[in-house]
């Protein structure tokens, strides 16, 4: 008999039918979700369990707003540093935009929201949850030793992974390097958890290199990333993220595409030269530290 | 005053529309992804899909021209 997956995922939204077709849509891609019809439903869930690692919220709810609800989710589970946040809407507004800046949400979908977008919204922010927890778990024998010796040991990883990529082979190897990229990405970000836990935030992240990342992340696992999902990513002000996509356009690193269903929403990705530049740092990089 | 709470109401209805367009477009991908269906049908629920999308599109539109300040 197979274990049931513990649901690491919640969804809230107070209209029964979205919340089960969003559910389909979830399970669909082996993610386990557990429901919540309002906000005080979710909120009795995450204080008796603390395995969420993601909260969807559609935003327009009626007692408690998904607004309202989220921020008394980062309020008053605010140890919980690994919790993603997605919020739902119908219409997506500038005092919108900027709550889910503030609440430091993983992504902002508007509704109709596609299954494999949903998926792809709540994989990702998994992936940054369970990166997270890793740094939290770390800390209580958080002496620097131990941080340090975990940079060490994704640095010596994130080498090996690049030698490997560095390796000539047959085209056939193509999607084993994309799968080694992915990798190699991942522990990038690991790495720039490590350096969290060491330097805290006396190091502030740069939003142009979370944001160069984070599309080589979304190039090699074939997603399209809009303008806010980016901006997000970089944990930076909305301001100061959009100057810096300019930034990344001007320089012909990245470029812009609308997106032809909905005309407000445009999605960037890195061009080909951006890709060849990151692929060269990452190769100096592990040459770098291999010595 | 009142054009206020007669725009409120509207909003509100927008709203409604969308979400119901929300729960139709959801469903058709649902369908479309979990195969199965004859070629017709598949073609059938492509066209509804499509239907769907120049709807939500309209709303747009209307949200737009609602209030145009605040709008992303």
């Amino acid at each position: 008999m197979n274990a049931v997956p513990e649901p690491r995922v919640l969804l809230v939204d107070d209209e029964v039918r979205a919340l089960a077709l969003a559910e389909r849509a979830l399970v669909g891609g082996d993610i386990a979700c557990r429901l919540a019809h309002s906000a005080e439903e979710a909120l009795t869930w995450l204080r008796g369990s603390s395995q969420a690692d993601v909260v969807v919220s559609d935003i327009r709810m009626p007692v408690t707003d998904g607004i309202e609800f989220l921020s008394r989710v980062r309020d008053e589970f605010a140890a919980r540093r690994w919790l993603q946040i997605i919020l739902v809407t119908g219409h997506a507004t500038v005092d919108t935009a900027i709550a889910a800046i503030r609440l430091e949400a993983s992504d902002y979908l508007v509704k109709p929201v596609e299954p494999v977008a949903l998926r792809e919204s709540v994989g990702h922010a998994l992936k940054r949850a369970e990166s997270l927890r890793r740094v939290e778990r770390a800390k209580p024998d958080s002496s620097d030793a131990v941080a340090l010796r975990e940079f060490a040991d994704v640095a010596s990883e994130l080498a090996g992974n690049l030698r490997h990529m560095a390796r000539p082979g047959p085209a056939g190897e193509a999607l084993a390097h994309t799968k080694a990229n992915l990798a190699t990405l991942e522990l990038l970000r690991r790495l720039q958890g490590a350096r969290q836990t060491i330097f805290g935030d006396a190091v502030m992240p740069e939003p142009a290199w979370e944001m160069i990342a984070e599309l080589m992340r979304a190039r090699l696992a074939g997603e399209r990333l809009s303008v806010t999902s980016l901006a997000l990513s970089s944990q930076s002000p909305a301001t100061t993220a959009l100057r810096r996509i300019e930034d990344l356009i001007q320089c012909g690193l990245a470029t812009r595409t609308p997106d032809p269903v909905d005309r407000r929403r445009s999605y960037v990705e890195l061009t080909p030269e951006g890709a060849k530049r990151m692929q060269v740092f990452l190769e100096g990089f592990a040459r770098t530290v291999l010595g | 005053m009142r054009d206020n709470a007669a725009s409120e109401a509207l909003r509100d209805r927008l709203h409604d529309a969308n979400d119901e367009l929300s729960i139709a477009t959801m469903q058709l991908e649902l369908l479309l992804e979990a195969g199965g269906l004859d070629a017709s049908s598949v073609r059938s629920v492509r066209e509804t899909l499509d239907a769907c999308h120049a709807a939500t599109a309209a709303l747009r539109e209307a949200w737009l021209v609602l209030g145009r300040s605040g709008q992303l």
